[in-house]
C-alpha cells in the first residue's frame, strides 16, 4: 500500500488516516508490532516528528499503544478495530448517498442499483 | 589536530612530488651508468652514440634537476591556493581548527618538501659526480670534502648554512601565503594585487639591506661593532665565525618577518573570509 | 532547557558591493527540520555560509547554541555545501579517514553501510565516480556525523528524481531527534513533506516564518502553492 499524501492538507492528519487505514486493512493486525517512527517516516519520505506527532494522536485514540521498551503496538482489542472500520465505511456509505441523491437516485434505488452493477476486482 | 592536518597535506602534495624526484634520480642513475660505460670502454672519441646518449642525459638530468627545484615552491604555492580559496576551502575552513593551524600545516609540509628537494638534489648529484666517475673512494670523497680535516667551526658554518635555509624556505613561502591571503580580499584582481604584494615586500627588504649596507660603509671607524668585526676578522678561522655570525643574523631577519607574513596570513584568514 | 540552537539579531552581509544580506532576525529551536525557501540570490547561501563561518557577519550578532561560529561551533555543525569539495584524487577510504580523523562525532559504521547499499567500495576513487555518485558520498559523510546542526545547502538541485529521493530519505534516517537540520532550496514541492518549519527569503530578509501545517491548514494549500503566491512577480 503506497503513502498517499495530497499537498494541501496537513500531513500529520492525513497520516492519521493512512495509518488507520493500515490497521483496518490488516496491513498492520491486531496487536502486532508496528515498525519503528524512524522507519515508518522512511517509508511515507516524511518527516519523523510529523509521523510521531501522528502516532501520538492515534494513541489517544486508543488505536495504538505503547510499552515503553518495546515500541508501539496496533491495539490488541478487536472490537476498536471493527468500530473504527465501521465508521470509515459510514462515512464513505454517507458520501455515496449523498453523491447519488445529487444525480437524483433515492436511498433505496441506490441500494438497488448497487445489487445489480457488476464489480470486477 | 596539527599532525592530523599536516599527514593529510602530506598525502596531497606526495601525489605531485613522487614522480618528479623519480625522473631525476631516474635520469641521475641513468646519466650516471652512460658516464661509466663511456670511461670503461675509454672512448673520448670512439662510439659516437654512447658519448651522445651520455652528453644527452646529463643536459636532461640538469634540465630536470632546475625543474625539480623550481617545481617545489610551484606546487606548495598552488597547493596553499587551491586548499584555502578553491573548492577545497569549503573542507577546510570547516574542519573545527583554527586558521593559525592550517597555515602552520602547509608551512610545516613546505619545508618538509623543500628539504625533501634538496636533498634529492645533492643524493643525484652525489651519483653523477662519483658513480659515474668511478671514483666512489674513501679518498676522493675525503679529497673534495675534507670530512676528517673537519674542525667545530666548520660543523657550526653546516649548522647555520642549513638552519638559514629551513627558514629562508618558510620566510619565502609566508611571504606568498600573505600576498595570497591579501589578494584573495580583492576576488576580482586577486592574481594581480598578489603578485602586487610580493614586489611591494621585496622592495621592503631590498631597501632595508640598503639601509644596512649604507650603515656598515659610513659607520665611523670607532664604532663598536665594526671592532668587533675586525677583532673576529682578524683571527685565524675569523672568516667562519662571520659567516656564521652573518647566517644567523639572516635568519633571525627572516624569522621576524615570516612571523610578521604569518600573523597577515591568519588575521585575514581569521576574520575576513570570503569564499567566492 | 537548553539554548536555541541557532539565533541571530539584525544580521547584515555586504560583499562584492551587494547587500545579500539585510537585518536578519531568526531564532531556530532544536529538534526540528527547518527549509530555507527562497528564489535564487536572496541570500540562503550566504546565510548558510554565515552559520558555519565561511563568512563573517558585517554588522549584527549570530550564534550557534550561544556561540559565535568558530572552532567549537564547527565541531558540531556538519555541512553539505552545493559543490563537492573533496579533492578528485582521494579514494573513498582517504575521505573516511579524513573524516574520523577531524571529526569526534563521526559514525563509520554507518557510512560504510550507506556507502555499501550504494555498492561503492572503499578502495574507489572520486575522479572515476559520476558527479551524481560523487555528491551521493558527500551527502553520506555529512549525514554519518552525530552533529547538532545539519546545514545542507541547495542538497537536491539538478538531481534526477530518483538519487532525490534517495537524499530526502538519507535525511529522514539519519536525522536525529535532537539534532537541527537546516535545508535551503528553490524546489519546495519535493521537500514539503519532510519540513517541519519553513522560513521565506526574499532579497535578503526573512518574509515569513511558520510550520508546515500551519500553511496549509490556514491557506489550504501546500506550501509550494502558497510559495509562488507571495513571490509571484
Amino acid at each position: 500500500m503506497a503513502w498517499n499524501l495530497s499537498s494541501d492538507r496537513p500531513i500529520y492528519a492525513q497520516l492519521v488516516e493512512q495509518v488507520k487505514l493500515r490497521i483496518i486493512s490488516g496491513l498492520y493486525p491486531v496487536g502486532s508490532k508496528l515498525p519503528s517512527v524512524r522507519d515508518l517516516a522512511a517509508e511515507a519520505s516524511v518527516n519523523p516528528n510529523t509521523m510521531q506527532r501522528a502516532l501520538a494522536q492515534l494513541e489517544t485514540e486508543g488505536l495504538i499503544f505503547s510499552q515503553r521498551t518495546s515500541g508501539r503496538f496496533v491495539t490488541d482489542k478487536e472490537e476498536t478495530v471493527v468500530q473504527l472500520k465501521t465508521a470509515l465505511a459510514k462515512d464513505v456509505i454517507r458520501e455515496f448517498i449523498f453523491k447519488m441523491k445529487r444525480l437524483g437516485f433515492s436511498k433505496a434505488e441506490a441500494a438497488k442499483l448497487i445489487e445489480q452493477t457488476e464489480f470486477k476486482d | 589536530m596539527l599532525k592530523k592536518l599536516i599527514k593529510y597535506d602530506l598525502k596531497a602534495t606526495a601525489r605531485s612530488f613522487a614522480p618528479i624526484y623519480v625522473i631525476v634520480m631516474a635520469l641521475a642513475i641513468l646519466s650516471a651508468i652512460f658516464e661509466r660505460v663511456c670511461n670503461t670502454f675509454h672512448s673520448s672519441s670512439g662510439l659516437n652514440v654512447l658519448n651522445v646518449l651520455s652528453g644527452i642525459t646529463l643536459v636532461l638530468y640538469f634540465l630536470a634537476l632546475f625543474v625539480v627545484n623550481i617545481l617545489t615552491l610551484v606546487i606548495c604555492m598552488r597547493f596553499f591556493y587551491d586548499n584555502f580559496f578553491k573548492d577545497e576551502g569549503y573542507l577546510m575552513h570547516t574542519l573545527p581548527v583554527t586558521p593559525a593551524k592550517l597555515i602552520w600545516s602547509k608551512v610545516i609540509i613546505s619545508a618538509l618538501w623543500g628539504i625533501a628537494t634538496v636533498a634529492i638534489s645533492l643524493l643525484s648529484a652525489f651519483i653523477v659526480m662519483t658513480v659515474g666517475r668511478g671514483q666512489f673512494s674513501y679518498n676522493w670523497f675525503n679529497f673534495h670534502f675534507g670530512i676528517s680535516h673537519w674542525e667545530p667551526m666548520d660543523v657550526g658554518v653546516l649548522l647555520s648554512g642549513i638552519l638559514t635555509i629551513v627558514i629562508g624556505i618558510i620566510f619565502i613561502e609566508l611571504c606568498i601565503c600573505a600576498s595570497l591571503c591579501v589578494g584573495s580580499l580583492v576576488p576580482k584582481h586577486h592574481a594581480a594585487v598578489c603578485i602586487g604584494m610580493i614586489i611591494a615586500f621585496c622592495i621592503v627588504h631590498v631597501v632595508l639591506a640598503i639601509f644596512v649596507v649604507a650603515f656598515m660603509q659610513s659607520a665611523p671607524n670607532s664604532n663598536w661593532l665594526i671592532q668587533t668585526f675586525r677583532a673576529i676578522d682578524s683571527r685565524n678561522d675569523g672568516y667562519k665565525q662571520i659567516t656564521i655570525c652573518g647566517l644567523l643574523a639572516a635568519s633571525v631577519y627572516m624569522a621576524a618577518f615570516s612571523a610578521l607574513y604569518f600573523v597577515i596570513a591568519q588575521s585575514i584568514m581569521k576574520n575576513h573570509l570570503n569564499l567566492e | 532547557m537548553m539554548e536555541p540552537i541557532l539565533q541571530c539579531s539584525g544580521l547584515c552581509k555586504n560583499y562584492s558591493g551587494k547587500e545579500a544580506l539585510r537585518g536578519l532576525n531568526l531564532t531556530i529551536e532544536r529538534g526540528h527540520i527547518v527549509g530555507l525557501l527562497g528564489p535564487n540570490g536572496s541570500g540562503k547561501s550566504t546565510f548558510i555560509k554565515l552559520c558555519n563561518g565561511l563568512l563573517t557577519p558585517s554588522t549584527g550578532t549570530l550564534t550557534i547554541a550561544g556561540m559565535v561560529p568558530g572552532v567549537e561551533t564547527k565541531k558540531i555543525v556538519s555541512y553539505l555545501p552545493e559543490r563537492t569539495y573533496l579533492s578528485d584524487w582521494m579514494r573513498v577510504d582517504d575521505v573516511l579517514s579524513a573524516f574520523e580523523d577531524f571529526y569526534a562525532d563521526f559514525d563509520k559504521p554507518r557510512a560504510l553501510d550507506m556507502l555499501q547499499r550504494l555498492q561503492i567500495r572503499t578502495s574507489d576513487r572520486l575522479h572515476t565516480m559520476s558527479k551524481g555518485t560523487r555528491e551521493k558520498v558527500q551527502l553520506i559523510l555529512v549525514m554519518s556525523r552525530r552533529a547538532q546542526l545539519y546545514l545542507l545547502d541547495e542538497p537536491i538541485g539538478g538531481v534526477d528524481p530518483a538519487a532525490r529521493d534517495y537524499i530526502l530519505n538519507t535525511i529522514i534516517s539519519n536525522y536525529d531527534k535532537d539534532a537541527t537540520v537546516i535545508l535551503s532550496t528553490h524546489l519546495i514541492a519535493d521537500v514539503e513533506n519532510i519540513l517541519d518549519e519553513v522560513v521565506f527569503v526574499s532579497n535578503g530578509t526573512i518574509v515569513l516564518h511558520t510550520t508546515v501545517d500551519e500553511i496549509r491548514e490556514q491557506q489550504g494549500t501546500s506550501v509550494d502553492a502558497y510559495f509562488r503566491e507571495v513571490f509571484k512577480c
